[in-house]
């Protein structure tokens, strides 16, 4: 039980970092500037949410196994391996990681950054002093969100995973083999273990939000929302 | 009153604006919501792309204004004497610290340094905001809207303390309002319509001879009435109104027989004790009219004449009741020369087209006294 739930963690944390890393810029873009064929990828974004896990998985699979351009062109092959399921993590929680964020910078008061901009303060001021202390539980939301939802992947990670231990046998594929052998104690100790970090993890994200939403609301401020 | 700057800026985007403006010591732009005063700050500030000077093509970064949006844009997360350094990021922490400090004993908020914006009322929060602006030692400061976030129990006395400070502090200031009376308070006066200053001075000066009907309007001069210039002269010249033949404040640039706009604002008109018979015209603008309406508008009271429409004078309401002043009651004014104001019916006009008006002559009225 140990090693799936290891990499599972593994998986989890890398991924979240990824999003973390790119979701951030990409979020701030989708929130608040203007470019053309912005609705396009705010779509393209958005479909991992509706696409089954299978169909994701199946086009993954495709394009990262032997017979996929990038092994045909680069000779790089990830299906079947961790990287490629970090891969297919990244892509199947980027929405959540995304529309957590993409909140928290709307929710940014332009006249705040504006006049940071006149108060001389550059992009890297603006950044460190006023975005990211205003936004940090939304970001920090958002990738908890990604972190749980990865925990629980199923779908893309048997597609382009399969369930090779140590490599690409995760939690969630751990308990389905465990129920496909008929051993449902164990099966009972690994859901049971999953449905309490599930918990915990979503707690978390829902105290983060509701304290965000309370934060340095004032009498004046109130009077003009 | 310190330093003197001239501003000639030309925006395309959002809105057109062609606007060439003096700024000496408080200078209030005045003009309706919606005509660009906010964009006209911003594009100052280098927030909105503008072509001119000064400082265009500058980035805000580097302009050396300070610029306060209409709800100051305090920042939530940072103390009041964080707010106040964050200007001076560049300096060691030590002497930026230092330096906010004494910026808040200026506004005689030290006490609140460790506080959060959100703990501050109006007024600190304001002088605050002002502090923050005034950090980088700026040329020019930039106030949309100053009196948007006050309560209006305590919008003059804050104003009041914030025009001093920046006085004190020696900064030309460019504030931006609907208010006529913020604009009373300030040194000079620009008033902003159809993407242009349609006219500028003192408010001396700009509310008390307006150039045209919108600049009218929009320092609530009073009604304008249509009449025929007579006759021209230093410092008086003669009118011909439906009141009769009067005395007006001579102005240039007007011809005899020339079609004008007269008015004068209702607080100027003083009212005469009603003694001997009743005459038409009384030596020295003395005239006897018939009251149409006598109501109380914004807590004073106010007295319509029935002719000429829209001719309100300022009648305090015990006078009022003492002289019994109602519908069809007799009333005798002085109209004083000096406060009778002309303009040429032409350029009323123009301002006409962009701000109609409800007080303005009938046609008939017109007809009648232009034939």
């Amino acid at each position: 039980m140990i090693e799936p739930l290891l990499l599972s963690l593994r998986l989890a944390f890398a991924s979240s970092a990824i999003l973390l890393l790119a979701g951030v810029p990409l979020a701030y873009m989708l929130a608040r500037r203007q470019f053309p064929l912005k609705r396009v990828l705010e779509t393209i974004v958005l479909l991992p949410l509706t696409l089954p896990p299978t169909v994701l998985g199946y086009y993954l699979l495709v394009s990262l196994g032997y017979q996929g351009p990038l092994a045909q062109l680069f000779g790089i092959e990830l299906a079947f391996r961790f990287e490629g399921l970090l891969l297919g993590s990244v892509i199947f929680s980027l929405p959540f990681a995304l529309t957590a964020y993409r909140e928290a910078f709307r929710a940014l008061d332009e006249d705040l950054l504006q006049t940071a901009r006149t108060l001389g303060a550059s992009r890297w001021r603006r950044w460190r002093h006023v975005i990211l202390p205003l936004t940090w539980p939304g970001l920090l939301a958002g990738t908890l969100l990604a972190f749980a939802h990865t925990l629980g992947e199923f779908g893309v990670v048997l597609m382009i995973g399969g369930s090779i231990p140590g490599e690409t046998r995760v939690v969630s594929i751990y308990v389905y083999d465990l129920v496909q052998a008929l051993d449902f104690e164990g099966a009972a100790r690994v859901s049971g273990l999953l449905l309490v970090v599930s918990f915990v993890l979503l707690f978390a994200v829902r105290n983060l939000e509701a304290s965000w939403a309370g934060r340095y609301m004032s009498r004046t401020e109130s009077a003009h929302r | 009153m310190g330093r003197t700057l001239h501003v000639a800026y030309r925006i395309r985007s959002p809105i057109t604006l062609d606007v060439s403006l003096t700024v000496k010591g408080f200078t209030v732009l005045l003009g309706r919501s919606g005509t660009g005063k906010t964009t006209l700050l911003k594009a100052l500030a280098g927030l909105v792309p503008a072509q001119g000077s000064p400082y265009a093509g500058l980035p805000p970064e580097r302009r050396p204004v300070g610029y306060m949006p209409q709800r100051n844009a305090l920042f939530p997360h940072m103390t009041v004497r964080d707010n106040v350094a964050f200007p001076l990021l560049h300096l060691p922490r030590a002497d930026r610290l230092g330096r906010a400090t004494q910026l808040l004993e200026g506004m005689e908020l030290a006490h609140k340094a460790q506080a959060l914006p959100h703990e501050l009322s109006q007024g600190q929060a304001q002088r605050v905001a002002l502090a923050r602006a005034l950090a980088r030692a700026p040329e020019l400061v930039l106030l949309d809207e100053p009196t948007s976030a006050l309560d209006a129990v305590t919008r003059n006395a804050v104003m009041a303390e914030v025009i001093g400070k920046l006085r004190a502090a020696g900064v030309p200031t460019l504030a931006v309002s609907h208010d006529p009376a913020v604009a009373r308070m300030g040194d000079r006066v620009a008033v902003l319509a159809d993407g242009r200053i349609l006219q500028q001075g003192s408010p001396e000066e700009v509310f008390n001879r307006p150039e045209n009907r919108a600049v009218a309007e929009l320092v609530e001069f009073g009604g304008l009435h249509p009449g025929v210039l007579v006759s021209t002269g230093s410092p008086w010249m003669r009118i011909r109104t439906s009141l009769g033949v009067l005395r007006a404040a001579h102005r240039r640039g007007l011809q005899p027989g020339q079609r004008i706009l007269w008015g004068i604002r209702p607080e100027d008109v003083s009212v005469l004790e009603l003694t001997g018979e009743a005459g038409q015209v009384k030596p020295d603008n003395v005239v006897d009219a018939l009251v149409g309406s006598a109501e109380v508008r914004n807590g004073s009271g106010t007295v319509a004449l029935a002719n000429p429409p829209g001719f309100v004078v300022a009648v305090p309401r015990n006078m009022r009741d003492r002289m019994n002043l109602s519908e069809g009651s007799r009333i005798r004014l002085l109209l004083e020369p000096a406060y009778m104001h002309v303009m040429a019916a032409g350029a009323a006009e123009q301002g006409e087209a962009a701000a109609p008006s409800g007080n303005g002559a009938t046609t008939a009225e017109r007809a009648s006294l232009y034939h």
